[in-house]
């Protein structure tokens, strides 16, 4: 059964479905919502949220087989009103297990390479303006295209690509010394 | 000239039409500083692909059917979680240390003293707390989240 067939069933009352549902897109929405705070327990919070709200609408859902963009229109406003509320936007909480907290900024001449690589990226994604982080991690991990990403997201495809390109040179400059710094 | 702004993501996501990657790698043949974009591109792209998620420790569904049916909940069952606010401001801290060496510019200092702090073990006092509140008032300064909400 696909997503639109489920969400009409879920809007008939049948519990089942909504279950089945939960289970099919949980591991993404988590992944998306540890992405955004870099907490597992609020992204356990937020992904509960979401499915939760996901119900409530289902009623409004229309089944023109965009389901995964409507799912992270609900995911990415409860990210954002999630980091609104902390006041703290743009920064986001790191994990102490999954993070480096110890971490420093690299010596400019570093050999950036493996672990050392992700830890930096990691922390430089995590730095990232929410929104810029959001399209990213919706293209990068997600696989939505500039289109769903828009919808997602509530704006243009033009906008959403400025902010992939912002994001991707912010990583890029991290990770890579500039040529003269060779 | 936009270079290849336009297309990098869709090159890197692999979503060019073949018409379409032959300009880019046109393009990149003849211009250095968009070859050097491409080519740090694609290692960030593939080095965000080996970034891990966890998975939840819990299946989503034990809080999503105790909250459809809270007259089934057992009464005294942990309710929401919140945000504590040491953990806050030490990750506003440590991406203070990395806005600090991009910019760098003055709230290095202040994060990276903050940030031995909060190493060591330490709470943030209110001063601190204040002081965190300064450095991302002033260092962040994204167009992008002005005029959208
Ligand atoms: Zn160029």
């Amino acid at each position: 059964m696909n997503d639109d067939q489920l969400m009409t069933r879920i809007a008939a009352g049948e519990e089942a479905a909504f279950r089945l549902l939960v289970e099919r897109w949980e591991r993404q929405v988590h992944a998306f919502h540890w992405r955004m705070t870099g907490s597992r327990e609020e992204a356990e919070d937020l992904t509960q949220d979401t499915f939760l709200k996901v119900h409530a609408h289902a009623g409004g859902y229309r089944p023109e087989g965009r389901f995964q963009s409507w799912l992270f229109r609900i995911a990415g406003n409860l990210a954002r009103s999630w980091a609104r509320r902390r006041k703290i936007i743009g920064w986001v909480r790191f994990d102490p297990d999954v993070h480096d907290r110890a971490g420093r900024g690299p010596a400019p001449d570093a050999v950036v390479a493996g672990d050392e690589l992700r830890r930096r990226l990691q922390r430089a994604l995590a730095c990232l303006p929410p929104r810029q982080r959001e399209a990213l991690v919706l293209r990068r991990y997600h696989d939505l295209s500039q289109r769903d990403i828009a919808a997602a997201m509530g704006t243009s495809e033009g906008a959403v690509e400025s902010l992939l390109v912002r994001a991707l040179d912010t990583l890029r400059r991290e990770l890579a010394p500039e040529p003269g710094a060779r | 000239m936009n270079h290849i702004d336009a297309r990098l993501a869709d090159w890197l996501s692999g979503n060019l039409d073949p018409a379409a990657r032959e300009a880019v790698a046109a393009h990149c043949a003849a211009c250095e500083p968009c070859r050097r974009r491409l080519e740090q591109g694609e290692a960030v792209w593939q080095a965000l692909g080996e970034l891990p998620a966890p998975a939840p420790e819990r299946p989503a569904w034990e809080g999503i059917a105790a909250a459809l049916h809270p007259e089934r909940a057992k009464a005294g069952a942990p309710a929401w979680r919140r945000w504590s606010f040491p953990a806050a401001a030490a990750a506003a801290l440590v991406c203070g240390v990395v806005l600090g060496d991009r910019l760098a510019g003055e709230p290095t200092g202040v994060a990276r003293i903050l940030t031995d702090d909060i190493i060591a073990g330490t709470l943030l006092s209110e001063d601190a707390a204040a002081d965190l509140d300064g450095l991302i008032a002033t260092a962040w300064n994204d167009p992008a989240q002005g005029g959208t909400r």
